[in-house]
């Protein structure tokens, strides 16, 4: 159950499983911005790096946008 | 005696001295006059009249004659005058047709131009969006390609070592907002 004011448990969604120690840099880094805990999600078509849904607000440092964001400068 | 016995009856009465009585005179002057007035009324005052008809008509038919030549005359100087206004005419339609032609030959010839140079500037256009546009899908496909490229080579290179890394560098930046 979410405490008063927090959000539900925030989406990350990484390329491959990440070990103990970064799932607690995220989980920290969610918690200090209001989430609860973390649901992870294991997509390999980021290829690489993580991407966090708090709610509405995303938080993107995959590969895959970084290389978008490459061929849209382009 | 003889001789002078004639002669003096001849000059007391010569009518009588040449057989001829002067009633019979008297008659054949008579007849004389008849004669002439009769010959004056039949027949010299008709043909006189006739003359001066015949006359009346030449005249009549030399005033037109006359009128008539005079009329032929007025009308080769009116044709003179008609034709030569025509000719004047003639020339003034003939020079302004020269005229209009000219300008038209000159309006065509400059609208050519212009199309011409229209269709120069059109298909210059043209080819420029058409170069500019294959510019843009060479560069599209580039990067495309070279993302599609670079895709392939970091899922195939990249390390868990790696991935931790962006990982906690995005975290780490991503913190410091």
């Amino acid at each position: 159950m979410n405490k008063k004011n927090e959000l539900p448990a925030a989406r990350v969604i990484v390329a491959r499983e990440p070990d103990e120690e970064t799932i607690e840099k995220i989980r920290h880094f969610v918690k200090a911005r209001g989430g609860s805990d973390i649901q992870l999600v294991i997509d390999q078509n980021i290829i690489g790096g993580i991407v966090i849904y708090i709610g509405d607000i995303v938080y993107d440092g995959s590969i895959r946008s970084r290389l978008e964001k490459i061929k849209r400068s382009i | 005696m003889g001789m002078r016995f004639v002669a003096g009856q001849f000059l007391a009465n010569p009518f009588e001295a040449l057989g001829l009585e002067w009633q019979s005179i008297v008659l054949h002057l008579v007849s004389l006059v008849i004669l002439t007035v009769g010959l004056y009324l039949l027949l010299f005052k008709p043909v006189k009249r006739m003359v001066r008809e015949r006359q009346q008509k030449i005249k009549k038919i030399e005033q037109e004659n006359a009128d008539l030549n005079a009329e032929v005359k007025k009308m080769k100087e009116s044709t003179q005058v008609v034709l030569s206004d025509a000719k004047k005419e003639a020339a003034v339609i003939h020079e302004n047709a020269v005229c209009v032609a000219n300008q038209k030959a000159d309006d065509i010839v400059s609208e050519a131009r212009r199309q011409a140079k229209s269709l120069v500037e059109r298909t210059e256009k043209e080819l420029e969006e058409e170069r500019n546009g294959l510019q843009e899908n060479i560069t599209k496909q580039i990067s495309e390609v070279s993302v599609t490229v670079a895709q392939k080579i970091l899922r195939r290179d990249i390390t868990a070592a790696d991935d931790k890394k962006l990982i906690e560098e995005s975290l780490e930046r991503w913190s410091k907002e």
